[in-house]
């Protein structure tokens, strides 16, 4: 037999749990724009059954309603996807907008950039060849020499720049990392302790997978979750987070309760940030100056790899074509220059056009410079060829026995001019692997702008990938206002109805309680 | 699939940022005329505009040079022409002198005229184009005769000293192309070198025997000089065809080079100008397709069945 009261302890279970299951709702509404947030789920069951002996025989008679638990709605798979993704995506966006930044610095096509200033060079030559006697037209060859050697330092100058800049993200994103470890394995602590209460912490475990999110924005990340096998009545998880290259076992970040930190600040190896873990997995410390120390970061993932790529490859690369092309230039316009003279007598040999900072290195676009003699002195800018004589060569002489000069040779500046068109006025090997020095810049342009079309296309691609993993993503979890209206509504008829089931109770009690008394 | 309204508006949002992507580019390409406007909006076009460009940026050079070419040399026609001219008269003073009945007093008058001539003739050999001595070669900067002292003798002396060269100017006009636009000054004075340092010319040792011969009225030297002026008037005359020709010559290559630029900008203008008609109407379908994005936004971000429950 059982209490004649039960029917009031099932409708106060009823109650309860309605009004659990209501504020469960109220939070998923109240969180419906919280970022992160997975929707949360009344898990409602039948509490369990009493046996009762009717007429001889075992009944199982229902008890009610409990609130067995309160689950997310977080599908890993698709975390696991979405992260993926989300770091190829900030590595192909962080390298489109660092290479259209290196785009928009070559200002190409206009009438301000690096091909014009070679341009009007040659032309200047071409002028000057015209008229070797006319100083302005020196003049002329002067300024636009500047011109272009200020143009290259400038290119230099913004490359250097750009590296700095990407060095000093490098830094930041290193301290980030180690920022978000830092949280995470807090986190770890928390639901830990949680989990051994039997508790299921569902708003600690959103921020820690809000937290994974914005970590695969840097790098690329691996979340492992496995059983604490030192609880066997319970479940308890270990939640382990790989970084990088997932088969290193270097790559560890986070470990349960353990975290491993990226050395801070990043330490600097020839001249730019590295990232290097404090110490290896074996608790050995490491040294940044061998680059096999260096923390692999898989491929094409992260803004940080992104980042570094940049710095150490691209850019390098792009500046290496460009002293290239500074290098071609000088040396070629100096063998050219060297064997002329202006309006003053040089010596069996002229004087270079241009000069480096310092004699015997070679050329680069950051040392391009004029020879400061010929912008003291106009008249030392080669026109024509020296008049030589003899073995060994010496200088002709005219009727008055004066060194022979004449002015109306442009001869060397038609030379120079004609290196516009291409190496034909040089003797010897071709000073690049191009028809034209104009022909190797439009090439390193082009290339450029392949890149960048490669950057921007793959970084749309994935965007639309990242896109659909996040829909997927807030299919499963995020908050359908309608879906909680209609629970709001479902569980609010269930509180009144199991309201009126203790009205109902008290009126069967009253009836049952009168039948004693006497009128 | 389980749609929120999260999802909904997420989605509007990304559409509408891809659509105002497309009007920003567009717009980009309208207002700037050009249809690309950074490497990246076409690697190989860029790399077709920059060399046309560096063509184009040479043939004007070309053709600059070409056209001062073209007045320099007109302008030494016209040096030619006058001395043709000059060269003329001296010719019919000399037969007027080679007339046995001439008196004394007309000889020297003829003489007179003559020498007249001569220190014509020695300005002309020292003429100026702009700073340019025409016929000094690539001494440009040297009168290639020492002037007069202030009384000249007469007959004015021929000059012992040729400062010019045999060198010609050259511009250049086209890709290792090069045209002379001088005629060698030796040529024309007829300028031996004596070995000495000292130089000779054929020219004016004729007008020089002339005039001594008409003063002396001795008729054979005035008949020998009648031929050798016959002979200066030809090489004078040969000279003329020949810097005519090369006139013709450059007028070609300078009427080529500005035919080739029309050309090229043509192609560049094809290259990376905007079509305006097809940019605009692309315009128009992109502003529709975010106008009819908004439009639907406005509808479905709206309402939810919070809004029908009392």
């Amino acid at each position: 037999m059982y209490s004649s009261f039960f029917g009031l302890e099932i409708a106060n279970r009823a109650l309860q749990t309605q009004q659990a299951a209501l504020n469960v709702t109220s939070h998923n509404i109240s969180n419906s724009n919280t970022e992160g947030y997975s929707r949360q789920i009344a898990g409602i069951s039948t509490s369990g059954s009493l046996e009762i002996n009717i007429s001889g025989k075992q009944l199982s008679m229902g008890t009610g309603a409990t609130m067995d638990n309160i689950e997310r709605a977080r599908d890993s798979f698709v975390d696991r996807q979405y992260r993926q993704e989300n770091s190829q995506y900030e590595y192909w966006s962080t390298k489109q907008d660092a290479l259209e930044m290196v785009e928009g610095l070559m200002n190409e096509p206009s009438d301000y950039s690096l091909h014009n200033d070679m341009d009007q060079f040659w032309s200047s030559w071409s002028e000057l060849a015209k008229n070797p006697e006319n100083v302005g037209a020196r003049a002329v060859v002067r300024e636009r020499a500047l011109t272009l050697t200020e143009t290259f330092h400038s290119i230099d100058q913004q490359i250097t720049d750009m590296q700095n800049d990407l060095d000093s993200n490098v830094g930041v994103e290193v301290d980030k990392i180690n920022n978000i470890a830092d949280q995470i394995r807090e986190l770890n602590v928390q639901i830990k302790n949680a989990e051994v209460r039997l508790d299921n912490p569902n708003d600690l475990k959103d921020e820690r997978d809000a937290l994974v999110d914005e970590l695969s924005e840097f790098v690329s990340v691996r979340v492992i979750e496995s059983q604490d096998t030192s609880f066997t009545d319970r479940e308890v998880g270990i939640y382990k987070i790989v970084i990088g290259n997932d088969t290193d076992a270097n790559n560890v970040l986070v470990d349960d309760q353990n975290v491993r930190h990226l050395q801070s600040p990043a330490p600097e190896e020839s001249g730019f940030s590295r990232v290097v873990w404090e110490e290896d997995i074996n608790g050995n410390v490491l040294g940044s100056s061998d680059s096999a120390n260096w923390t692999d970061l898989g491929s094409n993932t992260g803004q940080l790899q992104a980042n570094i790529e940049i710095r150490d490859e691209y850019l390098v690369g792009l500046r290496s074509q460009f002293d290239e092309l500074a290098k071609g230039i000088a040396e070629s316009v100096n063998k050219l220059h060297q064997t002329g003279q202006g309006l003053t007598v040089e010596g069996t040999s002229g004087i270079d056009f241009f000069v480096t900072g310092t004699t015997g290195d070679p050329f680069t676009a950051a040392n391009i410079n004029l020879n400061p003699v010929i912008s003291d002195d106009l008249d030392r800018i080669a026109s024509g060829e020296i008049p030589l004589t003899g073995t060994p060569a010496t200088h002709e002489f005219d009727d008055d026995g004066n060194d022979l000069l004449e002015i109306g040779d442009g001869s060397v500046a038609l030379a120079i001019s004609s290196l516009s068109e291409g190496w034909d006025s040089l003797s010897g090997a071709d000073p690049l692997s191009a028809s034209s020095f104009g022909d190797y810049y439009g090439s390193v342009i082009a290339g450029m702008g392949v890149d960048v079309q490669q950057a921007e296309r793959m970084a749309e691609g994935q965007s639309v990938l990242v896109t659909h993993m996040s829909n997927q993503k807030d299919s499963l979890s995020g908050v359908s206002l309608d879906e909680e209206m209609i629970n709001l509504v479902k569980y609010q008829k269930s509180y009144s109805a199991a309201a009126r089931l203790v009205t109902m109770m008290d009126s069967m009690l009253d009836q049952l309680l009168s039948m004693g008394v006497t009128r | 699939m389980r749609v929120t309204s999260n999802m909904l508006s997420q989605n509007l949002l990304s559409n509408l940022e891809m659509a105002n992507n497309k009007m920003d580019l567009l717009q980009n390409k309208l207002a700037s005329g050009q249809s690309i406007t950074k490497p990246s909006d076409d690697p190989v076009k860029i790399e077709t505009a920059l060399r046309y460009k560096s063509t184009i940026s040479s043939m004007e050079q070309w053709k600059i040079n070409a056209s001062e070419g073209l007045s320099f040399m007109e302008t030494t026609e016209g040096i030619l022409s006058d001395m043709t001219s000059m060269l003329q008269r001296v010719r019919e003073l000399t037969i007027q002198g080679a007339n046995g009945t001439n008196s004394i007093s007309d000889r020297s008058q003829i003489a007179n005229e003559v020498d007249q001539l001569t220190q014509q003739f020695h300005l002309t050999a020292n003429s100026q184009i702009g700073s340019k001595y025409v016929f000094s070669g690539t001494n440009i900067d040297t009168e290639p005769l020492s002037d007069y002292p202030d009384d000249i003798p007469s007959p004015p002396p021929a000059p012992t000293e040729w400062n010019g060269n045999e060198n010609r100017l050259e511009f250049e006009v086209g890709s290792n192309l090069s045209l002379p636009i001088t005629i060698k000054g030796t040529d024309l004075f007829g300028i031996t070198d004596n070995g000495d340092g000292t130089q000779s010319s054929a020219f004016f040792d004729t007008l020089n025997k002339l005039s001594t011969a008409l003063r002396d009225g001795d008729t054979d030297k005035i008949n020998e000089s009648l031929g050798e002026i016959d002979d200066h008037i030809d090489n004078v005359l040969a000279l003329r065809a020949e810097l005519g020709a090369r006139t013709n010559r450059m007028e070609v290559i300078y009427n080529q080079t500005d035919y080739s630029i029309t050309n090229l900008q043509q192609n560049l203008s094809d290259i990376q100008d905007a079509d305006m008609a097809e940019t605009i109407m692309e315009f128009q379908s992109v502003q529709n397709v975010y106008r009819a994005a908004l439009s639907v936004g406005s509808k479905i971000i709206q309402p939810s069945l919070v809004d029908f429950m009392s």
